[in-house]
């Protein structure tokens, strides 16, 4: 990564939006990138719609909200129809296939990652940490071995070999993605 | 006793940390050793951290039963010689008026973190504002002053927080960290540091706790325990705290110092940063949070060709008249851009002189983006 980044994640509430924002921003921090993020708040945070954005850079951040994402998560239909006709020309556009029915034809990101959560791993909260290896992954602005360090501080101790496990799989399809 | 270097209580390093959760480290470092408070979005993170840490930390933490009590128990606990604050938002900040008027008169350190958010009144709770600008300095009545620094980064939600505890200490005033939703929500990266620079206030045993012969001066002060015969009222008072409402002189004398011992010291307390100023023809004037929208609007501004340069306040109180005064020589005009409708502006034009002033106002409860801004600067030129 050389230049400015602005990511924005969004689906429902309870997807763990949140969680994974804050695990990427974590993550870039630790490699001595600059990182500013800023979550949807208020009533949409608990259940409506919920957005994490991130903004990376190499230097000093001055304006630290996003304002044309180079990569958009959408987890939600809603997600999608509301932000993918705002992001950069170039983005990279990421969705879950199992809840997200694409407009526009180049966005060819998808998994059914939810499914991919409960039938891989037997558990459908792990999802979001299966979306934070797909955009390492998928973008190499990270580190993976940084973010699976972040990943360890976020997670108890219970259940940190299911979120390994979701992180290795989500690095593996993103990498493929990657170099799509 | 001046400034001395401590360690710094909370993790150093680098760190991702939200607004919030900094300023609430910036107090511990501080020493902020009681913390009275009510919670109220977009503040109340600061308070969740401070009921999780305080007591292991010595200190004493008590939800009070709204914002009137708050702020009296936090002057009661400076009384008693701990460092302490609370945090708030916009009508969190109403209902403290009167004790902040008690605090001021009474010359009682606190400090009161003001988170603020789109008002008037309940407003957009969870929104950003920036409306409190004026009622942190003329809320209460009569006359007096108050600090005000308004921080623009996570970083500054932590080093300011340190800062208001160590002028509200040394100059014996309420100190409000002036911050905005949008800071207090943003995490971001920090680079905590080792040490802190922290003032604990000035006693010396035996001195007149509510005067000095110097009109400017700033008195001892004792605390409850320290065996000093300490009375503390919000009428007028003599040097050693007692009731004195007779006497148009010596009154006069009393609301004079409380004022000219923050405005004498001004060269000291303000503070602000400039980017771009050498050439500058257009200067935006910015804080908090707008200020980085500013930056970055100055920064375009600059690569399509026009001269354009951001003057940022970090102390809005007191204000610094003099700096305006200065910049305002040799340009071609101001910009001022804020989240309310032109606090900062009026005094921005009390003291430009005849340089042209531009309001950039804009109150919906959304951060003012930079392309707002570079719009209007093109459009002064």
């Amino acid at each position: 990564m050389s230049e400015r980044k602005e990511i924005r994640i969004a689906g429902l509430g309870g997807q763990g939006v949140v969680l994974a924002g804050a695990l990427l921003g974590e993550a870039a921090v630790k490699q001595d990138l600059y990182a500013a993020g800023s979550n949807s708040y208020g009533a949409q945070a608990r259940g409506g719609g919920a957005r994490a954005d991130l903004v990376l850079d190499v230097k000093e951040i001055d304006f630290p909200h996003v304002e044309k994402p180079d990569l958009l998560v959408a987890m939600s239909q809603g997600a999608y129809d509301t932000y993918a006709p705002g992001v950069a020309e170039g983005a990279m556009v990421l969705f879950d296939s199992g809840l997200v029915t694409p407009s526009a034809p180049h966005d060819r990101f998808g998994a059914d990652v939810t499914a991919l959560s409960l039938n891989e791993l037997g558990n459908r909260q792990v999802a979001n940490v299966i979306w934070v290896g797909l955009i390492v992954g998928a973008t190499g602005w990270w580190d993976a071995e940084v973010a699976a360090q972040a990943m360890a501080e976020f997670v108890p101790e219970r259940f940190l070999e299911l979120n390994k496990k979701a992180l290795a799989l989500g690095l593996d399809m993103g990498r493929a993605w990657g170099e799509a | 006793m001046p400034l001395s270097t401590v360690n710094n209580p909370v993790q150093a390093g680098r760190r991702y940390l939200s607004g919030n959760d900094a300023a609430a480290e910036g107090a511990i470092a501080a020493g902020c050793r009681f913390y009275g408070g009510y919670p109220i979005t977009p503040s109340s993170e600061i308070m969740e951290y401070m009921s999780r840490e305080l007591e292991a930390r010595g200190g004493a933490f008590l939800q009070m039963e709204d914002e009137i009590a708050s702020i009296s128990s936090v002057v009661g606990a400076s009384w008693t010689g701990a460092k302490a604050m609370t945090a708030t938002s916009g009508p969190g900040v109403s209902l403290m008026q009167e004790c902040l008027g008690y605090a001021a008169f009474t010359e009682t350190p606190v400090v009161v973190v003001d988170v603020q958010r789109a008002g008037p009144c309940t407003g957009q709770a969870t929104k950003v504002g920036a409306g409190d600008i004026m009622a942190v300095k003329w809320g209460s009545h009569g006359d007096y002053q108050v600090v005000a620094l308004s921080p623009w980064s996570v970083q500054e939600m932590f080093s300011l927080t340190v800062e208001a505890f160590n002028l509200s200490e040394r100059l014996r005033v309420p100190a409000f960290l002036l911050a905005e939703e949008a800071t207090g929500h943003l995490r971001e990266r920090v680079d905590m540091p080792e040490t802190v620079e922290v003032y604990n206030r000035d006693y010396v045993p035996g001195e007149p706790p509510f005067g000095t012969d110097d009109p400017a001066g700033i008195p001892s002060m004792p605390s409850f325990g320290d065996g000093e015969k300490l009375m503390v009222t919000g009428s007028t008072h003599d040097r050693f705290g007692f009731r004195k409402t007779e006497g148009p002189a010596f009154h006069d004398a009393l609301v004079r110092r409380l004022s000219n011992k923050v405005l004498s010291r001004k060269n000291e307390i303000c503070r602000h940063e400039g980017y771009h100023l050498d050439d500058a023809e257009l200067v935006v004037v910015a804080y908090g949070f707008t200020a980085r929208s500013a930056l970055s609007a100055v920064r375009a501004a600059r690569q399509a060709g026009i001269k354009a340069g951001l003057l940022r306040l970090i102390t809005i109180w007191p204000f610094d008249n003099e700096l305006i005064s200065r910049v305002a020589g040799g340009i071609k005009g101001f910009l001022v851009p804020e989240m309310n409708l032109g606090q900062v502006d009026g005094l921005v034009r009390a003291y430009a002189g005849s340089t042209p002033v531009r309001s950039l106002t804009q109150v919906n409860g959304s951060t003012i983006s930079p392309a707002s801004i570079l719009a209007a600067l093109k459009e002064m030129c």
